[in-house]
């Protein structure tokens, strides 16, 4: 029977306690332990989907609130059925992006994987793009384009914005492997414009991986 | 009633038979009209009008049918003038015929139904025997061939021709048979015709001065074309006006129109129009313009002449080597484009509205040039020394000048261009005349409202609230000690003007003291206004004692600060002058090079050469001859105008940048959301200038960024407003 005091005592093996300020909140050491704890290796995409499962705003930060929210919801007590709910998840937002039936809760995902890898309030670095967009998008093919075109723009883009990340979900859905259809008279970030561009003068050498996903989304 | 003799009706018929014969065989007729008269009557009285009648019309047909057989076995060459003769004859006997018979036409005829008149029947029994004998095909075929010929410029009898034409409308025939069978020939000739001469169309001789045109003219240029089409057109009008009725001549004329021009239209635009209107031929264009306008091709024609302007004008405009005379090479293109227009194509509004769209279109298409090239037109139209023109010249050319202004774009950038040249010509009084300026202030203010030329007109009543302030300065000046200074200071409102860069001089302490002076002066007047002086703007006059005399100079105060730390020492070092007045780096290297390596020399260098380093020593050149007594030195001025150019232009592009942002955020706190198309839509009316896609995209990401927008979460091509 799960209670209060149960799901309180599961937390406190991770929680903080040097703090101060008298949050109660586990922070990234803890998270570290709670991932070991769960078999999770801190490269992999598991540690993301379980801060975002977890509802944390920050990065290795998870709340008590939160927690004991989101554990209630999943109907977990222990770190068995986190890991299986968790693992759950992770498998659905690996089979490529065609996850439609919970498209929104992997935008939800997608967005909140900024928020955590950000590094002021609305740029991230492009040296982290470049590890996690591959990570998160389970090297979905427009994604992997992207990470090249990243690297043949130099050290001239450190940064990418906020909106550049959110929208290159958007435009995964809906150019296919030559961009036809996209147009540079649309609403998409100038970035995207460079991006086509790119993508004209140099055409993808083998097929990519995931076809036709806007036929299956709709 | 009495009765009747026996014979009556016979004898009477046969009286009237008779009658009609002999008119038939022109000869007097047995009887007198009278008694014919009474027979019909006494006939008709009798009810014995149908017989009359039925003899008349059987007599009628005998005769017509014997005539016209007759006539149909003689060669073709004779049948047409024998018809006309025999109709000429006809319609004459018939006329009398009707007289012996009009009790006949006033009874019987009006009381039975289904009874022509004496004359319609008449006509009738010449129409169906035409008909019955093949004849009426025949003398159509044989009109038309008449008509080819009379085409082909031999001649034709037409006297002829008309009586048979009128014959057959009286007949009936005519818009049955005989017009459409004239419309059909008509267009095969015309489409013969067409073909033959559009198919061998050569280009446009130097010298064209035959304009007769030749119907067997073997090869012909499009001009001459048009006006062989013209020639034709007038013919063929005073033919139809000669044996056509009005009702014909609309259908015929257009055929042949269809014909000559609309169905060659595109090939006679695409061969010769550029060409004609290179050589300004505007008697042939106004040919042109009314034959298709006449076809309906007007459309085919704006085409053209929107492609031989973009055209024309690109090559003007794209090509940087033709940059100095290009404004008035642009000038001078609209001058031509506009009197095409008045002269031959009578102010078409479409062709009127496609000029100007595509003028438009191609002065804007090289971004800032063309603004830039019609400041420095004006500037030089502006500029005093300028003899060439009189001051209604001035004004005619720059009514055309803002003509051109209205199609850039890039106003903005424009104004700033002006108001530099402006500065300029005010400031080192090189306006041809302020009335002048005035007026052309005046004339963009009528273009573009008041708020752009607001700060234009502050310059100039800058200069004039600066020369009263000098009056009273003067004045003053006499009554108080002065520095023995002329000492001449204009205000510059820093809002109107354009921005200067401050210059660290170190001045003369007599000239500091008339500052002073000035400044207290002005301060007694304007409390509360602080002053900067612009030393980089102002000029001099030096008195310099030379070997050969005393020569009046007139130099920049940086010159002049330089120069006269000579009047202490003959020699200074580089480093000395550097140190004594401030000035340094370019502005230094440029003063000296224009005191001491230019054509006048009133420093000498060592070592020489044009370069100025460093390391090198100045003296103070006693030698220096010249035969004026008053010599103005020039600085150099070359590279600074480039860079200038370059300052002006990235000013302009920050300060767009802003506008965008203005724009962009004004248009979505007004409809707290929109959609991108809407956005792009709204724009242009927010801005005085174009912007491209691309560079209001990049703006709408830094709004984003700072929070001033965001997009939508479903649809990402929505923007809402951030409050």
């Amino acid at each position: 029977m799960a209670t209060q005091s149960s799901r309180e005592a599961w937390f406190s093996q991770y929680q903080d306690l040097d703090r101060d300020d008298g949050k109660q909140l586990i922070g990234p050491d803890g998270f570290v332990r709670l991932c070991e704890a769960l078999k999770y290796s801190m490269d992999g995409l598991e540690p993301l989907v379980l801060l975002w499962k977890l509802g944390a705003k920050e990065l290795g930060t998870v709340e008590l609130e939160s927690w004991d929210r989101e554990v209630r919801a999943m109907g977990v007590t222990d770190n068995a059925a986190l890991k299986s709910a968790v693992d759950v998840v992770v498998d659905k937002f690996k089979t490529d992006l065609a996850l439609c039936k919970d498209f929104a809760a992997y935008k939800d995902f997608y967005r909140q994987v900024f928020l955590y890898l950000r590094s002021q309030n609305q740029r991230i670095l492009v040296e982290t793009a470049k590890t996690a967009l591959p990570l998160i998008t389970n090297q979905h093919w427009l994604f992997m384009r992207f990470v090249e075109f990243l690297e043949a723009q130099g050290p001239k883009m450190t940064t990418m914005t906020r909106d550049q990340w959110n929208l290159l979900l958007d435009l995964s859905r809906s150019v296919d492997a030559k961009f036809s259809g996209y147009s540079k008279e649309e609403a998409w970030p100038s970035l995207f414009d460079d991006f086509y561009d790119w993508i004209r003068e140099h055409p993808a050498p083998s097929p990519p991986r995931s076809i036709d996903v806007t036929a299956r989304c709709k | 009633m009495t009765p009747l003799p026996a014979n009556y009706k016979t004898d009477a018929l046969a009286r009237l038979k008779s009658a009609i014969q002999a008119i038939q065989q022109s000869q007097p007729t047995p009887q007198g009209l009278e008694e014919l008269y009474r027979d019909c009557e006494g006939l008709c009285l009798h009810k014995f009008g149908s017989d009359v009648y039925a003899m008349a019309k059987a007599e009628l047909e005998t005769y017509t049918c014997q005539r016209l057989g007759e006539i149909n076995y003689q060669p073709d060459a004779s049948v047409l003038n024998l018809t006309t003769q025999f109709w000429a004859a006809y319609t004459q006997q018939l006329d009398m015929i009707k007289c012996v018979f009009l009790y006949l036409d006033r009874t019987y005829v009006l009381q039975s139904a289904n009874v022509a008149s004496l004359w319609s029947m008449g006509l009738s029994v010449v129409r169906q025997c035409l008909v019955d004998t093949g004849m009426k095909s025949k003398l159509i075929r044989l009109i038309l061939g008449e008509v080819a010929k009379e085409r082909d410029g031999k001649s034709a009898d037409q006297e002829s021709l008309l009586s048979l034409v009128q014959m057959l409308v009286d007949l009936g025939l005519s818009s049955q048979f005989f017009m459409p069978s004239l419309i059909d020939a008509s267009r095969d000739y015309y489409a013969r015709e067409s073909r033959r001469l559009v198919g061998s169309l050569v280009a446009i001789q130097p010298a064209e001065e035959s304009r007769s045109s030749s119907n067997l003219a073997s090869t012909m240029s499009v001009p001459q074309y048009l006006a062989h089409v013209k020639l034709r057109i007038d013919e063929e009008t005073q033919r139809a006006a000669r044996y056509l009725n009005t009702n014909g001549k609309g259908p015929l004329l257009s055929t042949i129109l269809t014909q000559l021009i609309e169905k060659h239209a595109e090939r006679l635009l695409t061969t010769s129009f550029d060409a004609m209107v290179d050589a300004f031929m505007l008697a042939d264009l106004a040919n042109f313009y009314s034959l298709l306008s006449s076809v309906g091709k007007i459309e085919s024609l704006k085409r053209y002449w929107v492609m031989y302007i973009k055209k024309v004008g690109l090559r003007l405009v794209q090509a940087p080597e033709l940059d100095v005379s290009l404004v008035s090479e642009l000038l001078a293109l609209k001058q031509r484009l506009d009197d095409i227009m008045t002269s031959a194509f009578q102010n078409n509004g479409i062709l009127a509205h496609a000029l100007r769209e595509s003028f438009e279109g191609f002065v804007n298409s090289r971004r800032n040039k063309p603004a830039q090239l019609t400041a420095k037109f004006i500037d030089q139209c502006m500029r005093s020394g300028n003899r060439s023109t009189t001051n209604e010249d001035v004004e005619s050319l720059l009514d055309r000048v803002v003509v051109l202004f209205r199609f850039i774009n890039d106003k903005d950038l424009f104004e700033a261009y002006y108001k530099r040249d402006l500065a300029k010509r005010l400031l080192y009084n090189k306006s041809v005349s302020i009335d002048t300026e005035r007026s052309m202030i005046q004339k963009l203010r009528v273009e573009y409202g008041p708020g752009y030329t607001k700060r234009l007109e502050g310059m100039l009543r800058d200069m004039d609230v600066s020369s009263d302030l000098e009056g009273k300065l003067t004045n003053l000046q006499q009554a108080q000690e002065t520095s023995g200074i002329d000492f001449h200071a204009t205000i510059l409102t820093q809002a109107f003007w354009p921005a200067y860069e401050p210059l660290p001089l170190v001045i003369p302490r007599d000239v500091e003291l008339a500052q002073e002076q000035f400044v207290r002066f002005y301060n007694e007047k304007h409390n509360g206004r602080k002053l900067f002086w612009q030393p980089n703007l102002g000029t001099c006059l030096l008195k310099v004692v030379f070997d050969e005399g005393i020569k009046e100079l007139s130099l920049t105060i940086m010159q002049g600060t330089v120069l006269l730390l000579f009047s202490e020492q003959d020699v200074l070092s580089y480093e000395q002058i550097q140190e004594n007045t401030g000035l340094e780096g370019v502005e230094l290297t440029r003063t000296l090079q224009s005191l001491a390596c230019g054509k006048l020399r009133v420093l000498t260098k060592e070592p020489r050469g044009r370069d100025v380093a460093e390391t090198d020593v100045f003296t103070f050149n006693a030698a220096f001859k010249s035969s004026h007594a008053r010599i103005k030195i020039g600085q150099i001025l070359l590279k600074e105008v480039e860079n200038e150019s370059k300052e002006v232009e990235e000013h302009i592009q920050f300060d767009r940048m802003y506008q965008v942002d203005a724009a962009i955020v004004r248009i979505l706190k007004a409809r707290k959301q929109a959609d991108h198309p809407t956005l792009m839509s709204e724009l242009p009316g927010q801005l005085k200038f174009n912007s491209t896609a691309t560079e209001v995209k990049e703006r709408i990401e830094t709004l984003i960024e700072r929070d001033y927008l965001k997009r939508d979460d479903t649809d990402p091509s929505i923007y809402h407003y951030l409050a």
